[in-house]
């Protein structure tokens, strides 16, 4: 559900498209049969017009201006417009994407309402103010702006220092010429991550998910499952291969 | 050549940003000097925004977007870099030692070090105690053997300089080792250097620790 807050006037006057999504994208691409043109695939996203599905006025040139692209591209594509001067239509955008979405991620790590709400704006701050950092080569926006929205929680929550790799390091360790991940573009790279996690099985998905939203050792989530916790280290494993194997990775 | 890894635990714990400040302080100095393993945390980084994306929408405040467009609006923001400075392609020559982020914790390079001695011809460095992890700088003179220890959980060993054996395996500047509660190893350091290493070891040190078991004859643990 979106706040009423952050939609535009509705006015309705003006065509409503709803965007195709993303995700059913991904599996679409990834299935051996794509669903018929013309099917909607109806999910959770599309549902809640996620993206940039929003209702238009008329005359609301800002997102009909670019491609009627949506999901990692076209994030990509408002962050890089955002780098490039202040933009407050394309950060209006992002807004509408992510901050509901990083205000549901701080909670499900224990941030109370408030705490919640303002980690979300001020992650949400921290892309602007640090948008003239970002790197379409080396990251996506939802991955720049979840590592943004991390870093932000550890420093408030847990109250620690984050150490971080520094790319002006003299001591760093320049890439490996042509690795195959490098062949997959941002997109591509989001799109694969997307269909491996659909395809997952329940018992190793549920393990992903905890291990992205509770801040708990292992062999604390083994007990809340009821289960070994050798148990949750080879289901992580295996898990986590897949997406490794995905993206192209050796395996290690 | 790296060729001993961190863990898919580790990892994973420290793209979600789970991981305490001890380890993860040895997760960035590896990452540092892997490239391998960069590649690694970058799938696990894309996997977190895309569970993140995934998410059902939390109700925002009325006016957050206002009252974020109000937080910004009148900061003065750095134009866009042209491009970002790209490290250059060839092995660094620096003589630098440590890695970044371990240079904030001591001050400096491996000269800033205030060693501590630990034993006949060990000494450390202390650099950080969390959430009952406490990770610390190791110095052992050439040839310098450590006597046999178990581990009480997982410890990770990160070389940044010269080199040490363990159980047939030679570990070398970027090799993490993570040894865990079954390994009972004999540490030798190399003879051709000083071995330097980071270790990240549960605290309060235990008496079956590495670490414990140097340090018990001299604080009497």
């Amino acid at each position: 559900m979106e706040s009423p807050a952050l939609l535009p006037p509705q006015d309705v006057s003006g065509p409503f498209t709803p965007s195709a999504d993303w995700c059913a994208q991904a599996k679409a691409s990834f299935d051996a049969t794509p669903p018929k043109p013309g099917v909607h695939v109806e999910t959770k996203r599309s549902m809640n017009r996620g993206w940039s599905g929003y209702q238009h006025k008329a005359g609301d040139t800002v997102m009909s201006d670019l491609k009627p692209e949506i999901g990692p591209e076209r994030m990509t594509q408002l962050l890089t417009l955002l780098k490039s001067g202040p933009d407050e239509q394309a950060f209006a955008d992002l807004f509408r994407f992510y901050a509901p979405r990083l205000k549901s991620y701080m909670r499900k790590l224990g941030a109370a309402e408030d705490m919640a709400e303002e980690l979300a704006q001020e992650a949400m701050a921290m892309v602007w103010r640090k948008a003239h950092l970002f790197d379409s080569a080396k990251a996506g926006a939802g991955t720049w702006i979840f590592s943004i929205a991390r870093n932000l929680r550890i420093d408030a929550f847990r109250r620690q220092k984050r150490p971080e790799v520094e790319l002006d390091d003299p001591t760093f360790m320049p890439d490996d010429q042509a690795s195959p991940e490098a062949e997959l573009d941002q997109g591509q790279q989001a799109r694969a991550v997307r269909a491996a996690l659909a395809t997952l099985p329940k018992e190793q998905a549920k393990i992903v998910h905890l291990s992205f939203f509770e801040d708990k050792p292992h062999a604390e989530i083994a007990e809340q499952l009821g289960i070994p916790l050798g148990t949750v280290k080879s289901r992580m494993r295996l898990a986590f291969q897949r997406f490794r194997k995905a993206l192209g990775e050796p395996e290690l | 050549m790296i060729t001993h890894h961190p863990t898919e635990e580790f990892m994973v714990a420290y793209a979600a940003g789970t991981l305490d400040e001890a380890n993860s302080l040895a997760i960035a100095a590896h990452l540092t000097l892997c490239p391998t393993c960069r590649d690694e945390i970058a799938v696990y980084e894309a996997l977190g925004a895309t569970l993140v994306e995934e998410l059902p929408e939390a109700v925002m405040a009325p006016q957050a977007l206002a009252a974020t467009l109000e937080r910004v609006r009148h900061a003065s923001r750095p134009l866009a870099t042209v491009s970002s400075p790209l490290p250059s392609r060839h092995a660094p020559t620096s003589s630098i030692m440590l890695p970044a982020p371990l240079r904030h914790y001591v001050g400096g390079d491996i000269g800033a070090a205030k060693w501590q001695v630990l034993g006949p011809g060990i000494h450390h460095m202390p650099l950080v105690a969390s959430e009952g992890v406490t990770a610390r700088l190791l110095r052992i003179a050439p040839g310098r053997a450590v006597f046999d220890h178990g581990h009480g959980g997982l410890e990770l060993t990160l070389v940044l300089n010269g080199s040490y054996q363990s159980q047939g395996k030679r570990f070398t500047r970027g090799d993490l080792e993570v040894a865990d509660e079954n390994v009972n190893h004999r540490p030798v350091a190399g003879m051709e250097d000083v071995c330097i290493c980071l270790a990240v070891t549960d605290a309060p040190l235990r008496f079956d620790s590495w670490i414990g078991r140097l340090m018990q004859p001299f604080i009497g643990i």
